[in-house]
C-alpha cells in the first residue's frame, strides 16, 4: 500500500507538489497522467526515497520511505533517463541492480533476457534508446520488487515492445503481487493497462478514478422527439451537458445504459442513439465539471 | 483468443464477460471446456490481470464458469442461467422492436430483417 498524506514538495520557491493526498492499493496498476512539469516524476522520486518532502508523509506499507533501506528494497524506480548507465554492459548493469536488491532473481533475469536477447557484452552507450530502456526494465523486473515505478516507460517504445513489456508486467503482478505505477503524458498509452488513473496538474491531483467506474458510465446521446422538450424534462437521470440543435437534442449523461434508454424510451423518441464516451472524452467532460479546460492540461 | 476493442469506452472486463457469455450461450464453449488462465488472457490482450480476474469472478457469479483451485476455470453446465440471459436479450430485442413498430415498420419488414440477420450470423 502506497500512501501520500498532505505531501508538499518544493524546489527552492517553486512548488512541485501542493498538498497531495493519494492512496494506491497493493497489486494495482496505477496510471499517473500529466503534462511536463505537472509533478509526476516528483511523486515517483518521493516514493523511491530520492527526494524528501517538506511537509506531509510518504508511506509504503505504513512506513516512511526516506532514509529507510528496508522499504527501499521493495521499490524499484525506472527513470526515463538512462544516460547514467552508458558505460555499463548488460551484465554489469545486472550486477549493479543485484547488489542493491536481495530479492534479485538470476533465473527471472535469464528468462526475461531470453525474450529480448539484448547483446550482453556491449556497453549501453552503443545501444539504441529503446534497447537501453529494455535493459533497465529487465534488470528492474528481475529485482522482483513489490513496487515498480515506471517513469514514462511506455513513451517512445514501439508498439511490439510495449506488448512485450505489458506481458512481463502481467507475470510480475501475478507472481509477486507487484504494484505498478506508470507515469505518462499520454492517456492512450496507459489506458488499457491501468485500473486507476490519476491526473496531475500544477502539483495537484485533480482527478483520481478507477477506470471501470468511469468507462461505460458516461454516454453521448443523440435524440429527437415529436414534442418540444426542454432541459428540465430530462431530470430523471444525470445530465452533464445539454445542447439542442433544431429538433435534435445532444446529451452527455451519466448512468446505466439500460436505465437511460428505458427512461428516454418512455418519451417516445423519433431517434435515439446512445454511444459510450471514449476515455479521453470522459476526461474532457469530467474536467469541465471541475472547471478546467482540457486543452490547458495538454495530455494528449 | 477473445477479441475485444481496447479503445472503446466500454470497460474491458464488461466486454470480456459479454464475449465469454456469447460463446457459452451459443454453444461454442461447451460444459467442462477449460477456460484460458487469467495469465494467458491478460498477456494475450496486454491488459491488467486484475481486469481479467474481475471478469472471471462475474462469470462465476453468473453461473457460466466454475473454478477448481490450483487447476483453473471451466465452463459450467448452466442451462438455467443461459435461459435467464437469453430472456434478457429477448427483452432488449423487444424494446428495439417496439421502437420499430412505433416508426411504422411492419411485421413483414421486421421478419425480413430477422431472416437477413440469421443469414449473416450463421
Amino acid at each position: 500500500m502506497i500512501e501520500l498524506k498532505s505531501v508538499t514538495k518544493k524546489f527552492n520557491e517553486a512548488i512541485a507538489l501542493d498538498n497531495i493526498n493519494l492512496n494506491i492499493e497493493t497489486g494495482k496498476a496505477y496510471g499517473l497522467l500529466g503534462s511536463n512539469g505537472a509533478g509526476k516524476s516528483t511523486i515517483l522520486r518521493l516514493l523511491s526515497g530520492v527526494y524528501q518532502c517538506e511537509k506531509g508523509d510518504v508511506l509504503i506499507d505504513g512506513e516512511k520511505v526516506y532514509d529507510n533501506p528496508l522499504i527501499k528494497e521493495r521499490v524499484v524506480f525506472v527513470n526515463d533517463e538512462t544516460v547514467q548507465f552508458n558505460t555499463y554492459t548488460l551484465d554489469e548493469l545486472k550486477d549493479f541492480y543485484k547488489a542493491f536488491y536481495p530479492t534479485f532473481s538470476e533465473e527471472r533475469f535469464e528468462k526475461l533476457w531470453g525474450i529480448l536477447r539484448l547483446p550482453r557484452n556491449r556497453r549501453l552507450s552503443t545501444y539504441s534508446k529503446g534497447m537501453k530502456r529494455q535493459a533497465v526494465l529487465i534488470c528492474s523486473i528481475a529485482c522482483q520488487p513489490k513496487y515498480l515505478l515506471l517513469d514514462e516507460a511506455f513513451d517512445g517504445i514501439d508498439p511490439t515492445m510495449r506488448i512485450v513489456v505489458k506481458k512481463m508486467l502481467v507475470d510480475a503482478m501475478l507472481d509477486n503481487e507487484l504494484t505498478v505505477i506508470i507515469s505518462s503524458h499520454n492517456l492512450g498509452e496507459i489506458d488499457e493497462f491501468c485500473d486507476t488513473v490519476g491526473l496531475l496538474h500544477k502539483g495537484k491531483i485533480i482527478f483520481n478514478r478507477e477506470l471501470d467506474s468511469v468507462k461505460g458510465n458516461i454516454h453521448k446521446i443523440q435524440t429527437a422527439f415529436d414534442r418540444n422538450y426542454e432541459k428540465a424534462d430530462f431530470d430523471d437521470f444525470e445530465v452533464m451537458h445539454y445542447e439542442k440543435k433544431g429538433s435534435v437534442i445532444y446529451l452527455i449523461a451519466k448512468g446505466d445504459t439500460d436505465d437511460i434508454t428505458e427512461k428516454l424510451s418512455r418519451k417516445n423518441p423519433k431517434i435515439l442513439d446512445i454511444i459510450p464516451l471514449s476515455l479521453e472524452e470522459i476526461f474532457i467532460y469530467e474536467m469541465e465539471v471541475l472547471g478546467y479546460e482540457f486543452n490547458d492540461i495538454n495530455i494528449n | 483468443m477473445f477479441s475485444l476493442n481496447l479503445q472503446s469506452g466500454i470497460p474491458i472486463y464488461e466486454q470480456l464477460v459479454k464475449r465469454v457469455s456469447e460463446l457459452v450461450i451459443s454453444g461454442s464453449l461447451l460444459p467442462d471446456d477449460k477456460m484460458p488462465t487469467i495469465r494467458e488472457v491478460a498477456k494475450n490482450l496486454g491488459v491488467n490481470p486484475n481486469t481479467v480476474q474481475k471478469a472471471y469472478q462475474i462469470l462465476e457469479h453468473m453461473d457460466l464458469i466454475y473454478s477448481i483451485p490450483g487447476k483453473g476455470s471451466y465452463v459450467k453446465d448452466s442451462s438455467k442461467s443461459i435461459e435467464i440471459i437469453k430472456d434478457e436479450i429477448i427483452d432488449k430485442f423487444k424494446l428495439q422492436g417496439r421502437e420499430a413498430i412505433r416508426h411504422g415498420i411492419t411485421k413483414e419488414e421486421l421478419k425480413l430483417a430477422i431472416d437477413s440477420l440469421s443469414e449473416q450470423v450463421f
